[in-house]
């Protein structure tokens, strides 16, 4: 068969379409790999360029395993290994230029577009922005214009991209059905490398002086949620992450909990029904609003009021839950959870140590310790600060006595060292505390800058009491955000500022879009699959359903399609359609009209096939040919008619 | 069973398989429409390497959750559906035409007239006429509303008419991926002439012509005839007026009034040579004696022809030589 045969050479035209498409196909690589693989990427097609404009011959082979070998190195100098997701990706991105410096023949040209396909895949787990996505479209079009050009070299430029785009016409629509009724399986089918997901932000499983005023430098967007009903107010929008009860004098952990599969509360008060869209941040916690109810979707319930996930949020999820705020908890605490509440590391923090047998001695109940505490860090005219001075060996003593500035895990820590060192059980509960609503979708946006750590204290017959020392210093940070509790001239990230108007506008716009995109194309997933068909009247669809949906709707489309791409004569005008008449008729007697045949010769052999009829048939013929090429003809309008009439008449 | 399948047996399965798939009486009448229904389409050794790509870049996204790598693979599979319609659509309706063209002598090959007729307002583009082996007969990109003619060579082993055969219109535009294609087989006998051949010299009449010595040749005295433009003919011998009728190229024969005479007589042929070997040395003796403008007689066992001297009269004798001993099997 005639694909056997060797594939024809790659034309020169169609060697710069090539040429382009990998620069396309490489382009979203280079702010992720280093700037020497970039470079030697660039290099690479920079030499098939020349050669292909000096129509040279491609070099040899050692030279080429000399570059993919220079390439190795570069990969491992750069990453120490050639495994993972960053290494792997870099090594495929050299493939792409050497593949397509040794490509002689069409056949090494379309090899050299399917990995470049592969690539534009593989940059996704890099990133999946809108601005990703528009130019991985352009990349894709130009693949196609370029398969055009490799199947017809002859073509100008021009048609292959027409061509490019009228195929692209009608898979447009096509895509969208398939990216919306193809069955969805969840992912992953298998292992990732252990560096798919690094880089991710979030909170973390300890504290230390100044890791939170750390992590509120981003304005990278934690969470987003939407409320069903009433949003809390802002004084209670507290937004659980890890509690930390261990504490070394330094820094604070989080104590291993039990987990289990309900909540060991029973809620009570109002209750507040919302959905999450959580950003991946790599760990397990599932940020809620205290305390949920049980029933949320493969989650567990942590004795430290913590909501987990089963394994490590690495895609962005969304789930619904409801929170019953006025929920008492840990009403019958165990007696362990209660000592290592209590515990303090030996001859840390003396001062605070001191201060809190002081308020043990002089209040017998416990609520009046917490209550005396909080006047005590009130009256000490702590400063509220992003920049907090560098804090030494006894973190709470330096910040409650000397140098009186600090953020709110130096409020929170030093709390519940004080209240540890007075009898009370106390731990810290890092999370976020309030968000902004965008008014333009009205969904309220939790950022890493809203990161905050504040404290719980158990108290008999109450259970864990919620206590914000920054709060109760400072009454704004909790009412009003950051920017109005810091004091003026702070220096702050600059969307926390308040005379940016302006530019906070156009980014509740942006996010709001961007939430869009998020939700509905990179999270559209087996589960908001369901959720769509529920709302389209098929409560259970499975992926029968879905596959029977996808082939009707894809089948309607291609029939439209091909139907409008059916091969259709020429318009005809009134004088031709007399004439294919007469054509039609005498075609039944036997006699048909040849293409090549002109109406004289036509009428002539019908005329001789017919002779009975043949005065009739060379006397229309000759009308027809003068209506058709004759000089001006007088009066038109009437000697059609008569044609049309003399058509209508003759019977063979 | 016999396992060891011979090239000559898969061509003879091929040969059947394609006449099956041909989806028409044959040889079908002329000119050949294709209808929708005998246009195939299958994936191109470039479509399956493009599906291979499109599973792996779907696993990949299945397994990283890339939602956008769903959307490029359903991009891509999108443009092969669509590439599936547009090769489909620029063969089907595409009128096919043969028209036997020139003289043909077995062993040689025979030539057609193949018109690709687009009655249509698409562009075809990149379509391939191929013979039953697979050889490229034709390449042509088709305006709308127009017709490609180029002249295609076939060999032709024997003499006698001779169809054409199964020949294959492909196309494989726009991306390379898909190809479509039909297979026909039109009715467009071409007369094969037996072979030329044979070293006898032409038997001139004896008598007076012996004194010309070479056996004059065409004169420029009186019209005599037409007969076929050869090259080399004089263009000043070109029936114009039957060219603009549209009847070909012709050329005028004159000859002088004492035109030489020969005989060409089956049964004057040395005994003991095979039927074949005195077809060809007839022919190759009416060839001779229409390219001196002699009076030619042809005698076979079947009967008499001529004498005559003018294209038709020659090419009844080729007629009669290349159909000798077949027309009784017809009857």
């Amino acid at each position: 068969m005639a694909e056997s045969r060797p594939s024809p050479p790659l034309p020169r035209e169609a060697g710069f379409f090539l040429l382009a498409t990998a620069a396309l196909g490489l382009a979203p690589f280079v702010p992720y790999l280093p700037w020497s693989l970039s470079l030697l990427a660039a290099l690479l097609l920079l030499w098939r360029g020349v050669l292909v404009w000096r129509d040279a011959p491609p070099p040899a082979r050692f030279t080429l395993l000399l570059a993919a070998a220079l390439g190795i190195v570069l990969t491992v100098a750069s990453y120490h290994t050639i495994f993972g997701k960053q290494a792997g990706l870099s090594l495929l991105s050299m493939l792409l230029p050497l593949k397509l410096l040794e490509a002689r023949t069409r056949r090494d040209g379309r090899a050299a577009l399917l990995l470049c396909c592969f690539l534009l895949t593989g940059q996704f787990l890099n990133a999946q922005s809108m601005a990703v996505a528009a130019f991985v479209l352009l990349c894709a079009t130009a693949i196609v214009a370029t398969s055009a050009k490799l199947e017809q070299p002859g073509q100008a430029p021009r048609g292959a991209l027409r061509t490019a785009l009228r195929l692209l016409g009608g898979a447009v629509p096509l895509m969208l059905l398939l990216f919306v009724l193809f069955p969805r399986i969840n992912g992953p089918l298998w292992g990732m490398p252990l560096d798919a997901y690094a880089g991710s932000t979030g909170l973390s499983d300890s504290m230390r002086p100044g890791s939170i005023s750390e992590l509120i430098q981003s304005g990278e967007i934690a969470f987003r949620v939407e409320f069903e009903g009433t949003p809390p107010a802002p004084a209670q929008r507290y937004w659980r992450g890890p509690v930390l009860s261990e504490f070394d004098g330094q820094e604070w952990k989080v104590r291993e909990s039990m987990l289990r599969r309900a909540p060991t509360y029973t809620v009570a008060g109002p209750a507040y029904r919302y959905s999450l869209t959580l950003e991946p941040h790599n760990r397990g916690w599932l940020l809620a609003l205290d305390y949920p109810d049980s029933g949320a979707a493969d989650a567990l319930y942590g004795d430290d009021l913590v909501l987990l996930a089963r394994r490590p949020v690495r895609n962005r999820v969304r789930y619904n839950l409801t929170s019953f705020p006025e929920t008492p908890v840990g009403l019958q605490e165990r007696e362990n959870v209660l000592k290592a509440a209590l515990r303090l590391p030996p001859a840390s923090n003396p001062r605070t140590s001191a201060l809190g047998a002081g308020l043990q001695a002089g209040n017998a109940e416990p609520a009046a310790r917490v209550e005396a505490a909080l006047r005590f860090m009130r009256e000490a005219r702590l400063a509220y600060t992003l920049s907090p001075p560098l804090l030494g060996q006894h973190p709470a003593d330096e910040f409650l006595f000397d140098t009186k500035r600090g953020f709110c895990e130096h409020f929170a820590g030093s709390f519940v060292v004080l209240m540890r060192a007075a009898g009370v059980p106390a731990r810290v509960v890092t999370g976020y505390q309030g968000g902004e609503f965008n008014p333009v979708d009205g969904t309220l946006v939790v950022r890493q800058s809203d990161a905050h750590a504040w404290a719980e204290v158990w108290l008999a017959g109450r259970g864990w009491q919620r206590v914000d020392p920054t709060a109760a210093s400072f009454p704004r940070r909790i009412d009003e955000g950051i920017a109005r509790a810091l004091p003026e001239g702070e220096a702050m990230p600059i969307m926390l500022r308040q005379n940016f108007e302006f530019l906070r506008s156009l980014r509740y716009r942006w996010e709001a879009i961007s939430n869009g995109w998020n939700q509905w194309v990179l999270g559209y997933n087996a589960q908001r699959q369901l959720d769509l068909m529920r709302s389209l009247g098929l409560p259970d669809a499975d992926w029968r359903q879905l596959a029977g949906l996808l082939a009707a709707c894809a089948s309607a489309w291609l029939l439209w399609l091909g139907l409008r791409l059916w091969p259709r004569h020429a318009r005809l005008d009134a004088l031709d359609r007399c004439w294919r008449r007469l054509c039609r008729k005498l075609a039944r007697q036997g006699v048909r009209h040849q293409p090549w045949e002109a109406p004289g010769d036509f009428a002539r052999r019908a005329a001789a096939a017919l002779p009975q009829h043949a005065d009739t048939i060379i006397a229309i013929a000759e009308h027809y040919a003068t209506l058709r090429y004759g000089p001006g003809v007088e009066k038109p309008a009437t000697q059609l008619a008569a044609l049309r009439a003399a058509v209508q008449q003759f019977r063979p | 069973m016999n396992r060891n399948v011979t090239p000559d047996q898969t061509r003879s399965w091929r040969r059947r398989l394609r006449r099956w798939a041909t989806r028409a009486e044959v040889p079908e009448p002329q000119p050949v429409t294709l209808r929708q229904a005998r246009v195939y389409v299958f994936p191109t050794r470039a479509g399956f390497a493009l599906l291979a790509t499109l599973l792996l870049m779907f696993i990949g996204a299945v397994n990283y959750n890339l939602s956008l790598g769903y959307a490029l693979t359903f991009f891509l599979a999108s443009i092969g559906m669509v590439h599936i319609l547009h090769s489909w659509r620029t063969l089907t309706r595409l009128q096919i035409s043969l028209q036997a063209d020139g003289e043909a002598f077995a062993g040689s090959s025979a030539h057609w007239q193949l018109s690709l007729i687009n009655a249509q307002m698409l562009t075809r583009p990149a379509i391939r006429v191929l013979d039953a082996e697979g050889t490229e007969l034709l390449y042509a990109d088709l305006l709308p509303g127009s017709t490609h003619t180029a002249r295609i060579a076939l060999p032709c082993p024997q003499r006698g008419p001779q169809q054409p055969g199964q020949l294959t219109i492909e196309t494989r535009q726009p991306l390379g991926w898909i190809r479509a294609w039909s297979y026909i087989e039109p009715d467009a006998p071409h007369l094969v002439f037996p072979a030329p051949a044979g070293d006898l010299a032409l038997p001139m009449q004896a008598g007076e012509q012996a004194e010309n010595g070479s056996g004059l040749v065409a004169g420029q005295d009186d019209f005599a005839g037409l007969r076929g433009f050869q090259p080399g003919d004089s263009l000043r011998h070109v029936a114009w007026k039957q060219l603009a009728r549209g009847q070909g190229m012709l050329t005028k024969i004159f000859a002088s009034s004492q035109a030489p005479a020969c005989i060409l007589d089956w049964h004057a042929l040395p005994t003991g040579m095979a039927p074949e070997a005195r077809l060809s040395q007839l022919c190759q003796w009416v060839l001779a004696s229409r390219q001196g403008g002699a009076r030619t007689t042809l005698l076979l066992p079947g009967g008499q022809t001529g004498p005559g001297q003018d294209a038709l009269h020659h090419h009844t004798c080729l007629t009669r030589l290349a159909l000798f001993g077949l027309e009784r099997h017809d009857g």
